[in-house]
């Protein structure tokens, strides 16, 4: 309320604030509102005499009648235009937050290694130069292929997959491959005996 | 790699195993442009895995049955170059023959199956 005033009963709306006067029991205090501030007198039986008063005085004399209560502002109902406002300009808030964390997450991007890159690296120190050329290169092409495949797809969670799955297949087919020339080693050691 | 001269191809007798005979098969339906690994694996239906098809082909490469080689670099992909594999002459001989073997088997098998 804006100039204006406006009384209230504390029972309808005030008695759970004040802690006094719950609905049913007798109201002992008036309470006034004047530019949404709250003004109150224990006075009831004579309100009427008291509002009288306080319209006629002056308004630096006012607050003499009645006491203003500290920190009982009351915001004033806003009207649907300000209610609507208010709701488009929080959402718009809420988009920019998450945009914001959406880019912040999105500007991680780094110059990073290409996936196998380490997988390379390991078995180029373990593995001979033939393991690396005939088995180790193709298996990291075809899995960087695959991963870049999935990028360009923008599916991130597939790449992540590829990679896992591309590690997998590096070692199950260096293992396999170790295993294999063992064997044969051991075939032909013991054919040319 | 440099696969085996055809004389030391032909002093062996040429074996060809069950996964390579598919390798070959599947190949032989892409002769000209080839195909890379992880090709083989998706056409094959899980009968290829992705830790063996290299080192089969690897194989199969030192015994003279596919040629290899790298797909040229091109700007638009990121990566190592892939590796393409395609069958060679000795590697059709190959399979022809195992699958002429093979066929000659069953028959056999059948009519022993019949007579008994």
């Amino acid at each position: 309320m804006k100039g204006g005033f406006k009384t209230k009963k504390r029972s309808e709306e005030w008695s759970s604030i004040s802690g006094r006067g719950a609905k049913g029991t007798p109201l002992t205090e008036f309470r006034l509102y004047r530019n949404d501030t709250m003004w109150t007198v224990e006075d009831t039986a004579n309100r009427n005499r008291h509002l009288k008063l306080w319209k006629g005085r002056e308004p630096h004399q006012q607050s003499a009648d009645f006491i203003k209560l500290a920190g009982t502002i009351r915001e004033r109902q806003r009207s649907v235009f300000e209610r609507v406002r208010g709701t488009v300009i929080r959402f718009l808030l809420a988009v920019m937050l998450v945009d914001l964390i959406r880019t912040m997450y999105q500007n991680k991007d780094r110059i990073s290694r290409p996936p196998g890159s380490t997988l390379f690296a390991i078995a180029d120190f373990f593995c001979s130069k033939k393991t690396v050329g005939e088995v180790v290169t193709p298996l990291i092409a075809d899995m960087q292929f695959e991963y870049n495949e999935a990028l360009a797809g923008r599916r991130k969670h597939k790449a992540k997959w590829i990679r896992v799955r591309g590690c997998w297949s590096f070692f199950k087919a260096l293992g396999m491959h170790s295993i294999l020339k063992t064997f044969v080693e051991m075939w032909r050691k013991i054919s040319s005996v | 790699m440099k696969p085996k001269s055809i004389k030391q191809q032909e002093e062996k007798i040429p074996s060809l195993s069950r996964k390579e005979a598919l390798v070959l098969d599947l190949l032989l339906n892409k002769p000209s442009t080839g195909m890379y690994g992880l090709e083989l694996v998706n056409v094959s239906g899980s009968r290829l895995k992705r830790g063996t098809v290299y080192v089969t082909l690897s194989r199969m490469e030192e015994k003279g049955y596919v040629e290899s080689w790298q797909e040229e670099p091109r700007p638009d992909i990121a990566g190592l170059p892939r590796r393409l594999y395609r069958v060679s002459g000795y590697g059709q001989r190959v399979y022809r023959l195992c699958q002429q073997a093979r066929a000659a088997w069953r028959m056999r098998t059948l009519k022993v199956g019949g007579a008994l």
